[in-house]
């Protein structure tokens, strides 16, 4: 022990700590909870960058005793929410706080920088974010958000544009307004779940299997159980028996349930065997490492191709059972059971046959293709592979849980609070109303939160043991126990006449789903149904196949399976369109579809029932690749640095949906306080995208009045109505379609209860800034304020509310196209990402300047999918880079040299005053824009991602 | 992870602790020391922070550069030359370039150094103090390539400072990383001197290879030297054939060999074209 002394932004404090206590870990407990941690201690994240005397560090890689005497400022030296500092607010202002785990980190760094360098170049900026991981918005706008607190620090005003604005009729929607929440979760105050941790929690640690695929013969819990402080210890044999799926999907669920919250069979290195619950973490450690476990360790399947062969180990060996739609011949199926697998349950069926390895299939057509190939001058087939990419949120899979009043109350970083409230109450064998979810902040999702994937052990053990109970995620969990993309192998075979047009097409999709089917069927449709209807193409058809395996789980990712689909498709058409002899360019803009083409091939492409078939609605396809040829110089030769570096370009047409038609569902209600000011209540989860921030615009723009006098709650399933989640870029179509619903519905009610008021009629009135019911016919006035105060009077009529429920049939199809100018080198391999230009229509953007941090931050995402990110698993299934040095993430070091985003401006007619969804389809175009840019270059096809130089080197013939 | 944190007044202070407690360490930056999944592994940390050893001094025919310098100071200051200002840079995060030393860089002698090898390339020399058997203090000067080759002799040796000769020498480094703070497959260095009548001596060759260490690439020095080796191809292959590689998740063994033997003939290839950096 040591005793030190810290000056913490201005405030001596000084304590007793123990020599291997980090200065993270002492911040906390000082109250600086700014400071976060996002790598166990790494050193690579950055969420935990403090000013010690006055340089930047990483507080985790920093012990206590090494800062002893120092200087030290936390991001609480900054601001508070309600005063923020220039930086602070020009974040915000600028769109780059969206998940913004550590945004508070980036605000201490670029204050720091201006007060060093008042007006920094574009170098000084890259070199000081150089240190911090951004996954949610890329890196782009950091450069306004400098530009422009450095403009007002100097002038006192922004100088700049923000973002583009649109709409000139709307005073809120379509304009760049700030983010709702922004102010807190840059100043760093309490937001998230570990915020609500309160003393006396109890700690859950997680025993995981060391093999990828065993049986459990025996296990001994009684020395652990013997531990001091431990509470409880959950394994498979006293958990309750109930099978269910992780996948927070639409119930009943396109996927299986295959898993029970611990079972007998371990299918991946690091599935759970025990839960351990105590009162301290290192109790619950100590306890953990006294489980004796005898495994009876089986042979392992990694590849769809080891899945797929004769004779393959059963990766589920269980009973089968159907919900409904059972077929003829179960009870014979599964008379090779293995009791010790448990049980597949199947909603209905999705053509799954687990004794194969098969969790399910589709397939579908339109046309003929093979009269569509027979009319071909030119057919070729392609096989393209992906590798399995981590979501890598800033902030881990955490879940806080307690009993208030009798119920259980859980804190989640979830995507979807409803389906957690679902699948917790199965487990627990609850009914909901008994369960209360409050979705804090969450610190970034990207799919990997739309999963239940540590709630349900929490929940569980919070139940049985009427404690409250925190479980966190290591950062090595969150690779190895959590969902990441479906690896997969897509083989497109396409044909086309001599003069560019496609005259079939058919898709072979192979997924890999690895230990669990979560979003078995949809994931990898996606592959199919988020790019097919991009093709004007009449004869088409699809086969989607997954496979259950030993690899690490696989769930939902940003994109679901388009990035991969989108990768063999379009490079597909790239192949043939050299084949063909013609310019790859010309043969998109003769088979992209437009605004009216009836798209047949949606009937067979529903999520395990029959699509519906829609005309394509608004649609910015053309304008985006006409645009983006133009803004590359499409066709344009340009010469490398030096001989050994060449240069080409490439592009990709993208769409993606706004949410699921005719599965998803939003809702929400809103008041009217009785100040004239508003309070909405949405069921839509906020994943750090802005969508509370569209929900109060719904309300601003509907009564003219400034967001601040508009409160949103969200994500709480005690005071909010449901929604189906935020996945699916389904937000601000469904989400915000429901409180653009329920804004009109109160509308309509606060008009009718000024009518009475004001003893006029409804139609001779209208809503006037700043808040007021203006008669046109008299010039009569009556504020909300005073109309509130009558209606809730004791002779009033009561409180004016409103409520919206938003479904549709109808497909709002997000469009675009992504260009990329690459250097090759041809001695080393290299890829450099010179220019990347993402055009996408997203509808009306109701932020502009979060729309614009999405895209930067998917585009950015999937360059890094496309590049270099890759999980590597050993020959037993043991993922050798469960870290982020290892495993590679993009810095703002890669960051395209010019990159921009640019919203297509069109209006769709259903989604709320006309917007689509904005950030998933960006995910799609880096791949295929990547792979066409290199061939260009260098002349290689590159059909397996990441194309690391290594791969690339081979394609050369440089190495074999 | 450390339990307990010495900090050192002085150098015989330092080594005196050092001496004196079983399962110590140097710490400077602290941050492979500290760091999560470190395979260092020590019971008592010796700080260095307070023996002022983070200054970079002119000394005429060299520069002494402390030991406690940080990879940003070696950036910032106009006394280090450009090739290790760029091996500097290889650490792609300004915070940590401001909490890594240059002493503890050289001394983990890792297989995806940032430092070692332009450094080795360098012909540097170390100043290092360290205790006799029999207590005596005594301090050292030793060639970079003397510590190399007896690293593991070197463990409690205190590096105070590295000598950087100011003559006209090429140095050039090359980092081979899927991205900039990916840990690299391959880091490779090239150093000599270009004599009257061209003749070229003084040739370092040295890889750090991921899974294989750092390696100096004698033979192949000694053949540039006697002018069997002339061309950028001939280094090329020699290097290859040299140089040990396996496969990992890094890259395959074939990957790095090729890599490597081609950054170090492209430094080659730069050094003939002339300069000195
Ligand atoms: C995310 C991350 C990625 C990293 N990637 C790389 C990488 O790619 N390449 C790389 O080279 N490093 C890497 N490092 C490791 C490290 O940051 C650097 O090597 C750094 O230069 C080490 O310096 P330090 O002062 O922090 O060393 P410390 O952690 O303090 O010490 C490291 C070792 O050096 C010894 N030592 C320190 N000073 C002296 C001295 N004066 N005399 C003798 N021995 C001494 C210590 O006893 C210890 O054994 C990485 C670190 C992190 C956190
Ligand atoms: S050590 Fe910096 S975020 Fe973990």
């Amino acid at each position: 022990m040591s005793t030190i002394t810290l000056t913490v932004n201005n405030k001596r404090h000084t304590l007793e700590v123990a020599d291997n206590r980090t200065l993270r870990s002492v911040l906390v407990q000082l109250g600086y909870r700014s400071v976060r941690d996002s790598d166990d201690g790494e050193g690579f994240v950055g969420s935990d960058t403090v000013l010690l005397n006055d340089i930047p560090v990483y507080a985790n890689l920093t012990l206590a005793v090494q800062a002893d005497g120092a200087t030290i400022r936390t991001a609480e030296s900054l601001g508070n929410s309600r005063h923020l500092n220039a930086v602070q607010q020009a974040m915000v202002d600028s769109g780059v706080v969206q998940s913004a785990y550590n945004a508070p980190a980036a605000a201490l760094l670029l204050t720091w920088l201006l007060e060093h360098h008042p007006e920094p170049t574009r170098e000084q900026v890259k070199e000081v974010l150089s240190g911090l991981f951004i996954r949610d918005s890329g890196y782009e706008q950091y450069y306004t958000a400098v530009k422009l607190a450095s403009e007002r620090m100097k002038t006192g005003a922004y100088q700049s544009e923000i973002a583009p604005s649109f709409r000139d009729n709307l005073t809120y929607v379509g304009k760049p307004k700030g983010k709702v929440d922004g102010a807190v979760l840059v100043a760093g105050e309490p937001a998230f779940v570990e915020d609500r941790v309160q003393p006396g929690y109890y700690s859950m640690v997680i025993l995981r299997s060391p093999h990828a695929h065993a049986y459990i013969k025996k296990i001994d819990i009684s020395e652990a159980l013997k531990v001091e402080g431990v509470e409880t210890i959950i394994t498979h044999e006293n958990c309750p028996d109930v099978y269910y799926m992780q996948a927070g999907q639409s119930n009943p669920e396109p996927s299986p349930h295959d898993r029970r919250l611990l079972n007998q069979k371990v299918r991946h290195v690091g599935d759970r065997v025990a839960a351990i619950v105590a009162e301290t973490e290192e109790q619950a450690i100590e306890a953990r490492d006294k489980i004796k476990v005898e495994y009876e360790v089986l042979k392992p399947v990694f590849t769809v191709e080891e899945a797929m062969a004769d004779g393959a180990p059963r990766v589920h060996n269980g009973i089968v059972e159907f919900r409904s739609g059972e077929p003829e011949g179960l009870a014979e199926y599964n008379k090779d059971a293995d009791p010790r697998d448990g049980k597949v349950v199947y909603m209905f069926p999705l053509h799954g046959d687990i004794r194969r390895n098969i969790a399910s299939a589709a397939r579908g057509q339109i046309g003929d293709v093979e009269k569509g190939f027979a009319e071909a001058d030119t057919v070729i087939e392609r096989t393209y592979r992906t590798t399995q990419i981590q979501c890598t949120p800033l902030e881990p899979h955490i879940c806080y849980a307690r009993i208030e009043g009798g119920r259980l109350e859980l804190h989640a970083s979830t995507q979807v609070p409803y389906h957690v409230r679902r699948i917790v109450g199965w487990v627990c064998q609850i009914p909901e109303n008994k369960i209360r979810v409050i979705k804090e902040r969450v610190g970034g999702g990207y799919g990997s939160k739309q999963d239940v994937l540590v709630e349900d052990l929490v929940g569980y053990a919070t139940w049985i043991t009427g404690k409250p109970v925190f479980y966190r995620n290591t950062r090595e969990e969150e690779f190895i126990a959590n969902s990441t993309r479906h690896p997969m192998r897509v083989t497109v075979k396409m044909g086309a006449k001599k003069d560019g047009t496609i005259t079939a097409v058919e898709m072979d999709v192979r997924a890999n789903t690895g230990p669990y089917g979560n979003h078995c069927l949809t994931v990898p449709m996606n592959a199919c149904s988020k790019t097919l209807p991009l093709l004007a193409v009449d004869n088409m058809k699809f086969q989607v196949i997954t496979y259950y395996s030993n690899i690490a789980p696989t769930g939902a990712y940003q994109g679901y399976g388009a990035p991969k689909g989108s990768y063999a498709l379009m490079t597909c058409m790239a192949e043939l369109a050299e084949a063909v002899g013609i310019d790859y360019f010309q043969m998109a803009m003769k088979n992209k579809v437009e605004t009216g083409y009836m798209l047949e091939i949606l009937r067979g492409l529903g999520e395990g029932r029959e699509g519906n078939v829609v005309p394509v609605g608004s649609c910015g396809l053309e304008e985006s690749l006409v645009r983006g040829a133009k803004m590359i110089e499409w066709g344009k030769k340009v010469e490398g640095p030096s001989p050994e570096w060449k240069v080409g370009k490439g592009f990709a047409m993208i769409q993606q949906g706004s949410g699921l038609p005719g599965l998803d569902h939003g809702n929400a209600w809103a008041k009217l306080l009785t100040d004239g000011t508003f309070q909405i209540f949405s069921g839509g989860a906020d994943i750090g995208t802005g969508l509370d921030t569209v929900t109060a615009k719904m309300i601003s723009e509907a009564f003219c009045v400034p967001l601040d006098r508009v409160t949103v709650t969200s994500g709480d399933t005690d005071s909010c109505t449901f929604d189906t989640g935020a996945f699916a870029s389904s937000g601000t179509y469904f989400s915000g379609g429901a409180s653009y619903k329920a804004a009109e519905d109160l509308r309509r009610n606060l008009l009718a209860e000024a009518a009475l008021q004001m003893e006029e009629d409804v139609d001779d009135l209208s809503l006037r800034a700043p808040g007021e019911v203006y008669s046109t016919k008299t010039g009569a006035v009556l504020s909300y304020a005073e109309l509130s105060h009558t209606a809730l009077s004791g002779t009033g009529r009561g409180q004016v509310m409103g409520s919206g429920s938003f479904t549709t049939l109808h497909n709002s199809i997000p469009y675009g196209a992504h260009f990329a100018q690459v250097a090759v080198n041809t001695r080393t391999g290299e890829v450099k990402v010179q220019k990347f230009y993402a055009l996408q229509d997203a509808g009306t953007p109701i932020n502009p300047e979060l729309a614009m941090g999405q895209l930067y931050g998917a585009a950015l995402k999937s360059i890094g999918h496309t590049l270099y990110e890759n999980m590597i698993l050993d020959e037993e299934g043991r993922c050798l880079n469960p870290n982020f040095t290892d495993y590679g993430v993009p810095m703002i070091s890669e960051v395209p040299e010019d990159f921009k985003a640019v919203l297509i401006d069109v209006n769709d007619e259903v989604g709320p005053y006309g917007a689509k969804s904005i950030s998933e389809i960006a995910t799609n175009g880096a791949a295929p824009a990547i792979a066409t840019a290199i061939f260009d270059a260098v002349g290689i096809w590159m059909r397996s991602w990441p194309f690391s130089p290594e791969k690339i080197l081979k394609e050369l013939g440089k190495i074999q | 992870m450390i339990q307990e944190f010495l900090v050192a007044s002085n150098i015989s202070d330092a080594l005196a602790l050092k001496r004196n407690n079983t399962k110590s360490m140097w710490f400077a930056g602290g941050t492979e020391i500290n760091r999560y999944g470190s395979t260092l592994d020590a019971k008592v940390g010796i700080s260095l922070k307070a023996l002022g050893l983070d200054q970079i001094v002119d000394e005429g025919p060299s520069i002494r550069i402390g030991s406690m310098v940080n990879l940003q100071q070696l950036i910032d200051s106009p006394l280090v030359p450009a090739w290790l200002k760029e091996a500097a840079r290889y650490c792609g995060s300004y915070t940590r370039r401001h909490m890594a030393t240059i002493g503890g860089n050289l001394a983990l002698m890792s297989d995806h150094s940032f430092l070692v090898p332009a450094l080795l390339a360098s012909r540097c020399t170390l100043m290092t103090a360290n205790l006799t058997e029999g207590g005596a203090y005594s301090e050292d000067e030793v060639p970079v390539r003397e510590y190399y080759t007896y690293y593991k002799q070197h463990a409690t040796t205190l590096i105070l400072a590295i000598s950087l000769p100011k003559d006209k020498r090429y140095v050039g480094s090359r980092r081979y990383a899927l991205s900039v703070q990916n840990r690299s497959a391959a880091n490779v260095a090239f150093g000599a001197m270009m004599g009257e009548g061209l003749v070229i001596s003084h040739v370092r060759v040295v890889a750090a290879i991921h899974g294989s260490g750092v390696q100096r690439l004698s033979e192949v020095e000694n053949a540039i030297e006697a002018g069997e080796l002339s061309s950028r191809e001939d280094v090329q292959l020699a290097v290859s054939q040299a140089l040990e590689a396996v496969d990992d998740f890094v890259g395959s063994s074939q990957y790095k060999r090729y890599i490597a033997a081609e950054g170090i003939g492209q430094l080659f290839g730069e050094f003939l074209k002339g300069g000195a950096r």
